[in-house]
């Protein structure tokens, strides 16, 4: 039996009832020991808080761009292509950052994708195409 | 210039930059050329990936920077991916960014390497201009399957005489050279690449030599011994030394195939000798365990075996329907103390065609090349001779065995009959000749000759300490005087009577003319 299989067992639990938190806890700790797998434990809050972390990075998106954005010139920016189609409503949180080496444009981190549309990233594939 | 600025301007005017869209992941740890990798969802076994070094850097340190550093995802787990680091794993830092690159690793392919040193990635080693190759094969391929290959049957001539007499190799197949360490397996391969001089141009395979773990100061040893001779024009070197990390070395040989296979594909003949097998198998040991696969037979992973037959069933000839190129073999790998039935050298035998076995033994006694030619064989034996060398070079396997049967009464030569008198002392002569200078390879045409003089009992009474006086002599005089007999053979590949009299006339020439390196009875 391994600590991911429970951890996994325990989030999806949550996420389908919210409001029975406390009772799904109670029950998921009763029914570890009653499987016998309580030296378990450890391994599965740590699996537990990596799916957490995992959950919580998909619904983040990172906006870098070489100048700093306001709240509103980010939000009309991801209702344009091609970051439209590259993400899902589940997104919630929004982190802006800023950083210069991009040169310009804008570069949308998501989970386990990145949109790279900086005028840093143009300018190095004009390069290699001149240079082929 | 003008015209240089405009082409400029149309290539910025028509480029459309886009925005790329890549999978990514972060780098949770690494160690040991290892990186953990966090995310990377959907990559495929072997798919390259790359660090991103670069990542908060300025465009002006990204352009003036080294080559990308790359990676190869070999274990896909069930939380993480692990991915083997292909370069300098210092740069590695926890927290960067990995993205996929989408498609298995390749390298850069084509006559641009002929003359060149590379590394397991294509990289140039030699100092020269980057490579700017229109093609990209995968380091990986499936080798082709049976109904697109063809029988091998055209010689490739190492230039060695034992060889070439005995042991003969054709172009598609794989011979392994097999010895302890300092045996001379290192100057079969190179003496064989440098006798590719001799085959006429149109027919002279592309050379490719793979170092693996080796010191670079033998690599760069065998550049210049290969460039003083001219054999660089048609060679490449693919270099993973000693100093570079276990995933390089892992790396070359099969890099080394794909260049070969270029030139197969192309319908030309190739030539790759992997040199050595044991320290690539030794690489791949240290690699699988430091991905925490399980440990086999003397910590070797459970797939040790599949990682050489597929590499050397790449070799082959390919049917006239493909092209007719082919990919000849020629792996080595290095006993401790002769012991052929150790992990490794089981395995690679079981694998190829044939073995030239080199003994300590006979290399200590001056027999060099040390080829024990009682266990070395070669499977596809005559098909990979020319009618001369068949004619010449038939009985002599058998009369050496019959010689080392009777070595044993050597001391006793006063008490024996004359028929085993003449079979020791011809032994003793065909020993003599079959011994050879490195780095000398003889052309096809002088390797019959010889054969054929000393078969036919001319030479029998040579001063055995002065066979190589008459060797270079006799050589001597048939490109002086002889010289048309030695061009007929080398065209029509065949040793016709008219050529049998003119060559023994040509030994009784130099008998008459060097009366002092012959012993009268």
């Amino acid at each position: 039996m391994r600590a991911s299989y429970y951890a996994r067992a325990l989030h999806s639990a949550l996420k389908e009832h919210p409001e029975m938190e406390e009772k799904l806890l109670k029950q998921f700790a009763e029914t570890v020991k009653a499987n016998g797998h309580t030296y378990l434990l450890p391994k599965i809050v740590r699996s537990f808080g990596k799916l957490r972390e995992k959950e919580e990075k998909g619904n983040t998106i990172q906006v870098t761009s070489a100048v700093s954005l306001s709240e509103q010139q980010t939000q009309e920016l991801l209702k344009k292509e091609p970051f439209k189609h590259a993400l899902s409503t589940s997104h919630k949180k929004v982190i802006r950052t800023v950083d210069s080496s991009l040169v310009g444009g804008v570069i949308v981190k998501t989970g386990n994708e990145r949109i790279d549309a900086s005028y840093k990233r143009a300018l190095l594939d004009l390069y290699q195409h001149i240079t082929e | 210039m003008e015209h240089i600025v405009e082409k400029l301007k149309k290539q910025i005017v028509d480029f459309t930059p886009k925005a790329r869209s890549e999978k990514i992941g972060v780098v949770v740890t690494a160690a040991d050329g290892i990186a953990e990798v966090d995310g990377l969802d959907g990559v495929m076994m072997g798919e390259m990936v790359m660090f991103d070094t670069g990542e908060g850097e300025s465009l002006e340190e990204n352009l003036s920077g080294e080559n990308a550093l790359l990676g190869m995802a070999l274990n896909l787990e069930e939380d993480t991916v692990k991915v083997v680091v292909l370069g300098d794993a210092v740069k590695v830092k926890e927290g960067m960014t990995v993205k996929a690159m989408g498609s298995i690793l390749s390298i850069p392919v084509g006559p641009e390497l002929v003359g060149r040193v590379v590394n397991s990635l294509g990289e140039v080693l030699d100092g020269g201009i980057p490579l700017n190759t229109k093609q990209r094969n995968p380091i990986e391929r499936k080798a082709y399957g049976v109904i697109e290959r063809k029988s091998v049957s055209t010689p490739l001539h190492t230039g060695i005489k034992a060889i070439d007499g005995m042991v003969p190799i054709g172009r598609g197949q794989r011979e392994l050279i097999i010895g302890d360490r300092q045996t001379g397996k290192t100057v079969v391969a190179i003496d064989t690449i440098i006798n590719q001089l001799n085959e006429p141009v149109k027919d002279r395979p592309i050379c490719i030599y793979v170092a693996i773990g080796q010191k670079e100061s033998k690599v760069a040893r065998i550049v210049q011994q290969l460039r003083d001779r001219g054999a660089m024009d048609y060679t490449i070197i693919v270099s993973a030394s000693s100093s570079s990390s276990a995933a390089l070395q892992f790396l070359a040989p099969f890099a080394g195939a794909a260049i070969g296979e270029y030139f197969m594909d192309a319908g030309k003949d190739a030539l790759v000798v992997y040199d050595d097998l044991s320290k690539h198998a030794i690489a791949y040991r240290q690699m699988s365990l430091l991905l925490r696969r399980p440990p086999g037979r003397e910590a070797y992973p459970g797939d040790i075996f599949y990682l050489h037959s597929r590499l050397l069933e790449r070799a082959a000839r390919l049917s006239d329907k493909m092209g007719g190129g082919s990919l000849t073999a020629l792996p080595i790998i290095e006993t401790q103390e002769n012991d052929v039935s150790a992990y490794i050298p089981t395995n690679v035998i079981s694998i190829t065609d044939g073995q030239i076995y080199l003994e300590t033994d006979l290399f200590n006694k001056g027999i060099r090349p040390a080829i024990n030619v009682g266990v070395s064989v070669s499977r596809v034996g005559s098909s990979a001779q020319t009618k001369a060398m068949k004619k010449v070079a038939g009985k002599l396997r058998l009369e050496l065995a019959q010689f080392r049967e009777l070595e044993a009464f050597v001391q006793f030569s006063s008490d024996l009959d004359e028929d085993t008198k003449r079979r020791i002392e011809k032994g003793k002569l065909m020993v003599e000749i079959l011994k050879q200078d490195k780095n000398v390879p003889l052309s096809f045409e002088k390797e019959v000759a010889i054969i054929f003089i000393a078969g036919s009992g001319l030479f029998d009474n040579a001063d055995k300490s002065k066979v190589a006086e008459i060797e270079k002599g006799f050589f001597a005089l048939c490109e002086s005087q002889y010289a048309e007999v030695l061009r007929t053979i080398a065209e029509s590949k065949d040793l016709s009577e008219d050529s049998q009299k003119i060559l023994k006339e040509a030994a009784a020439a130099f008998k008459a003319a060097s009366k002092e390196l012959f012993v009268t009875a």
